[in-house]
C-alpha cells in the first residue's frame, strides 16, 4: 500500500496514455500495468475526432475503484502558461491534481526550474496538489517543498530517451534528505531494471510513457514493469546487503574433502 | 467584427455569447461543451459563464479538450 495526495494505492506504477498503436493497445496496456493513476493532456480538437471521443469515454470509466487522472501541462515554456493549463485541467476533469511541467530547453525537455518554483506556488495557493516534474537538483527540490509541494518527481533522464537513473547518486541524496516526502521518478525510464533500481534506492514509484508504448509488446512490457516496481519495492523493505570489495564465499568451509587441502 | 477560435480568424456578423459559438459545429468540429474546457484571451471562462461571456472584436478563444499524455 501507498499514500499519494490523500489516496491509498496498491500500485505504485504511474503511466502515461500516450504513444500508443492504438486506444485498444493503450486501454489493455494501462489494465495490465495495474496503474492506477494515469496522466492525460489538453490540446485543441482537430477535424473528425473520434479518438478523442473514445478517450474521453475511456477516461470517465477508467475514473473509478480507485483510480485517478493526473493531467499534465506538457508543452508550457513559462508559469504563466502553466498556471492557464493548470486551471483549465481543473475545470474538465475535476481533480485538483496536476503534474506541472515547465519545459526550459527544447532539446532535453529540461523544466526551468525557476519558472517551476513559481508556478507551483501560484497554484499551491489556489488550492491545487501539484506532482512537480523537477530534475535531481536538491536545492529546487527543497524550493518546491518550501512553497507547498506535499510530492516530488525527479527525472530519472530526459523524457523518452530511456536511458535510466542517470544520476543515482543525486536520487539517493533526495531520498536521504526528504525522508518523508513521496518520491516518483518520471521521465526516462527505458527498462523494468531501471524502474526497479529506481524503487530499490527507495522511491516510493515510477511514472513512465515510452518505455511501455513503443515496445514491440506493449502489454507484455506493461506487465514486465508491473513486476519490475514490485520487484524493487519488495527489496528495499527487505533490506539490500551491503557491497563488499573482497570475495566471501557463500558455501561453508566447514567439512571440505581433503583434496582442497592438498598443495 | 472578428474573433480568434482555436488560431482561425472567424468574422461574426452578430453578436454572439461564448455559449452560440460553442454550440457551432464550424468552430467546435463536434466536440461536445462537456467535454470541453474554454479560455478566453489566456482567462478561464467557467460554464456556468458561457452564456453571459459577450464576445468582442479581437477575443482570442481556446478550446480545449482532453487528449493522451504523457
Amino acid at each position: 500500500m501507498f499514500s499519494i495526495a490523500g489516496k491509498t494505492l496498491d500500485s505504485r506504477f504511474l503511466i502515461g496514455t500516450a504513444l500508443y498503436d492504438s486506444p485498444e493497445i493503450m486501454q489493455q496496456s494501462i489494465e495490465a500495468s495495474g496503474a492506477q493513476i494515469i496522466t492525460v493532456s489538453l490540446r485543441r480538437q482537430s477535424a473528425g475526432g473520434s479518438d478523442n471521443q473514445e478517450f474521453w469515454q475511456f477516461l470517465q470509466s477508467f475514473q473509478q475503484d480507485n483510480r485517478y487522472l493526473l493531467p499534465n501541462t506538457a508543452g508550457c515554456h513559462n508559469a504563466k502558461e502553466a498556471i492557464l493549463t493548470a486551471q483549465m485541467a481543473r475545470e474538465l476533469f475535476k481533480t485538483n491534481w496536476v503534474k506541472l511541467e515547465v519545459i526550459g530547453d527544447d532539446y532535453t525537455l529540461q523544466p526551468d526550474p525557476f519558472q517551476l518554483v513559481e508556478a507551483a506556488k501560484e497554484l499551491i495557493q489556489q488550492g491545487f496538489e501539484v506532482f512537480p516534474y523537477c530534475t535531481d537538483d536538491l536545492i529546487l527540490c527543497e524550493k518546491l517543498l518550501e512553497v507547498g509541494c506535499n510530492i516530488l518527481m525527479p527525472w530519472g533522464a530526459p523524457i523518452g530517451t530511456g536511458k535510466g537513473l542517470m544520476n543515482p547518486y543525486a536520487l539517493t541524496l533526495l531520498r536521504e534528505r526528504f525522508a518523508n516526502v513521496p518520491l516518483i521518478v518520471d521521465a526516462g525510464i527505458g527498462k523494468p531494471s531501471h524502474a526497479a533500481q529506481a524503487m530499490e534506492l527507495g522511491f516510493d514509484g515510477v511514472l513512465l510513457n515510452t518505455a511501455v508504448a513503443k515496445a514491440q509488446d506493449s502489454i507484455k512490457m506493461a506487465k514486465a514493469f508491473k513486476h519490475g516496481i514490485e520487484a524493487g519495492r519488495l527489496a528495499y523493505e527487505a533490506g539490500l546487503m551491503q557491497e563488499q570489495q573482497k570475495a566471501h564465499a557463500s558455501t561453508p568451509v566447514v567439512g571440505q574433502p581433503f583434496w582442497h587441502f592438498e598443495e | 467584427m472578428n474573433i480568434v477560435f482555436n488560431g482561425k480568424m472567424f468574422e461574426l456578423n452578430t453578436t454572439c455569447t461564448l455559449a452560440d459559438v460553442l454550440s457551432d459545429h464550424r468552430y467546435t468540429n463536434g466536440v461536445p461543451v462537456e467535454q470541453a474546457v474554454v479560455a478566453v484571451n489566456q482567462t478561464l471562462i467557467h460554464k456556468s459563464d458561457y452564456q453571459t461571456r459577450v464576445l468582442q472584436d479581437g477575443d482570442q478563444i481556446e478550446m480545449l479538450t482532453a487528449v493522451v499524455g504523457g
